[in-house]
């Protein structure tokens, strides 16, 4: 086992996405980068599970590794009944149908030469169902995101990054997901668009009976739209548990300091850290965090922490929660 | 419905309300004087057998190297042909083969680009080894040695130009797909379940093509001016006078360029303007269409 246990897993009938284990890895030039080392955590219909983290923590990989965007080098990703690397390429074509997927950069995400409508109707044309998706259809929908179909025949560099993100949402619902999977979705936006987006993103889950894997750098962010949230640094899960009592209570040193940076947590400053992350072409022995941490000993540099339970549904990598 | 939009009031109209007009205004007047005089060109090359115009072959139509007069508005060669009409038969070979060189390096050397810049790997690497070889290989001797093993037709002349032309467009097309090949657009076609052939076609082909077809004007301009020097080197098409062909011959002797050089220089003048409104309208179009890019 790469990881640092598994026991924060529910119940594997309960879950619609369950994830033991994951290890991506990178060949670059120094050798081999473990981008994500032994992640695991589960997500019920329904859900809306966040991962955090800084740039760098492995959480966008995660993501993508979940959808077999990337291939994970190790580790099980069960969506449903079905193991996704166990699966042949067409047969993983037609699980991810259910399993979408929204992108950080909403104007990278739509192609400049196509109207938008087309590019909503696409999965329709992929999937040869386009009289389930005629116009009217589409025009459904792009009503739904909150986009004017009357506009259905400009190109995405018309549209401002909050529109971009929401034609790309309408084109990721078009097949009908179970789980949508949004990569950052709301950090290339204004603070004001973001609001907007997090809104639509909430309606979208109960209209289409969505369960979300959310990832994002920033807590604040995370808060209000979770029900579970991991904490993830350095390629591995520092913290996970129902987004309460994480909340309320961090006990992982790293969580904290996230805490700490959002105005208005209560939390003191001298819980922020200095430094850089450190390179996970080299990462620190024992905690990975140690580097970092102000209530670092000798434990933390030899041994790995594994899980401790905080709460019913509240789990700790640390030698020393708090 | 109403409740799920209620919180989109702040939605605002897309930028840009007309782009159709402001493109074309954009290309300015001299891309449209460009299209003009290629529209006439070529028009007067593909009408050329039912023109009310000499056998461009009939000598003495006129005296020799009579000057311009009217029905004789290019006036007349050493041997009395009709300069205006072997003008216009001229177009036919040059564009014929300016045209099929670039259809060649585009359909060779744009799949092998786009194909290696999606795909990668391996076959990027052979694909990549070829361009650099094709690149290296001394241009002459490969039109000489094409044009005397396999005939001087139109179609091996333009094939030898085309050849030529497979490694810079397969190069660009690479460097285009690279690009694109990136961005989420292509990362969410594939998870949304899109084939590899599709995402080439729908995808990055309307990316790397509109950006390209610049280069196909501009290439079309080098390929006619390519098959001129061929044709002073003697290596061009055997039957029939291109433009090259015939500039070579008007020129070619001193005693008559000096004594009627306009036999020589109106079909240097036609392909000056039709080279030029090429180049211009293919730059123009670059222009534009990086312009086009840089809003994104």
């Amino acid at each position: 086992m790469v990881g640092i246990g598994t026991e924060h897993l529910r119940d594997a009938d309960d879950a619609i996405l369950r994830v033991e284990d994951l290890v991506v890895e990178f060949s670059v030039d120094g050798g081999t980068l473990r981008a994500v080392a032994g992640v695991s955590f589960d997500v019920q219909a329904g859900e809306t599970l966040s991962i955090v983290g800084e740039s760098g923590c492995g959480k966008s990989t995660t993501a993508k590794a979940v959808i077999h965007l990337e291939e994970p080098a190790d580790g099980v990703v069960t969506f449903g009944d079905a193991e996704l690397s166990a699966l042949t390429g067409a047969e993983l074509r037609e699980v991810r149908r259910e399993l979408q997927m929204i992108f950080q950069d909403p104007i990278s995400s739509l192609n400049p030469r196509r109207a938008v409508r087309d590019i909503i109707q696409e999965p329709a044309h992929i999937w040869e169902m386009e009289e389930l998706w005629g116009d009217e259809e589409i025009d459904e929908m792009m009503t739904e995101v909150g986009i004017d179909p009357q506009y259905g025949d400009r190109r995405p560099y018309q549209f401002s990054g909050g529109q971009c993100q929401r034609i790309s949402i309408a084109r990721a619902l078009v097949l009908n997901p179970k789980v949508l999977i949004a990569d950052e979705p709301v950090s290339a936006l204004d603070v004001s668009v973001q609001a907007q987006i997090l809104n639509l993103l909430d309606d979208l889950k109960s209209d289409f009976q969505l369960t979300l894997l959310f990832i994002s750098h920033d807590l604040a962010v995370v808060r209000n739209i979770s029900d579970r949230v991991v904490v993830m640094y350095l390629g591995r899960v520092a913290e996970i548990g129902d987004a309460d009592s994480l909340f309320d209570n961090p006990s992982h040193p790293y969580t904290r300091t996230l805490l700490a940076a959002v105005p208005g947590s209560g939390l003191e400053a001298d819980d922020s850290i200095s430094g850089e992350l450190p390179s996970p072409l080299n990462p620190p022995t024992g905690c990975r965090f140690h580097t970092r941490c102000p209530y670092a000993t000798e434990i933390c540099i030899s041994e790995v922490p594994v899980f401790t339970q905080q709460d019913p549904d509240h789990w700790v990598a640390c030698h020393h929660p708090q | 419905m109403a409740e799920t939009t209620a919180h989109d009031i702040a939605v605002e109209a897309p930028a840009e309300a007309d782009t159709g007009q402001s493109v074309s205004s954009r290309l300015g007047l001299g891309f449209w004087l460009s299209v003009v005089w290629l529209i006439i060109v070529a028009g007067l090359a593909l009408l050329a057998p039912w023109l009310p115009i000499a056998d461009p072959n009939e000598t003495a139509v006129g005296g020799r190297l009579e000057g311009p007069r009217s029905g004789l508005w290019f006036g007349s060669d050493a041997t009395g042909r009709d300069v205006f009409s072997l003008t216009i038969w001229g177009a036919r070979i040059s564009l014929l083969v300016g045209f099929i060189a670039i259809l060649v390096g585009f359909l060779v050397g744009g799949t092998l680009g786009i194909l290696s810049g999606y795909f990668r790997g391996r076959f990027d690497s052979i694909v990549s080894f070829i361009f650099v070889t094709l690149l290296s290989f001394p241009a002459l001797i490969l039109a000489i040695l094409i044009t005397t093993l396999l005939g001087r037709t139109v179609f091996w002349v333009a094939l030898s130009l085309g050849i030529l032309a497979i490694a810079p467009v397969g190069r660009l097309a690479r460097a285009q797909t690279l690009v694109f090949a990136e961005r989420d657009f292509v990362t969410a076609a594939r998870v949304l379940g899109a084939s590899h052939r599709r995402i080439i076609v729908h995808e990055l082909l309307p990316n790397v093509v509109i950006p390209m077809s610049a280069l196909a004007l501009l290439g079309m301009g080098i390929a006619v001016v390519a098959e001129g020097t061929l044709a002073f080197l003697g290596i061009s098409v055997e039957d029939g006078l291109s433009w090259g062909k015939q500039i070579f011959l008007a020129a070619s002797r001193r005693s008559e360029l000096q004594d009627g050089p306009h036999a020589a220089f109106f079909p240097i003048g036609v392909v000056f303007l039709t080279v030029l409104s090429l180049n211009y309208a293919g730059d123009r179009l670059r222009e534009v269409f990086d312009a086009k890019e840089l809003v994104l």
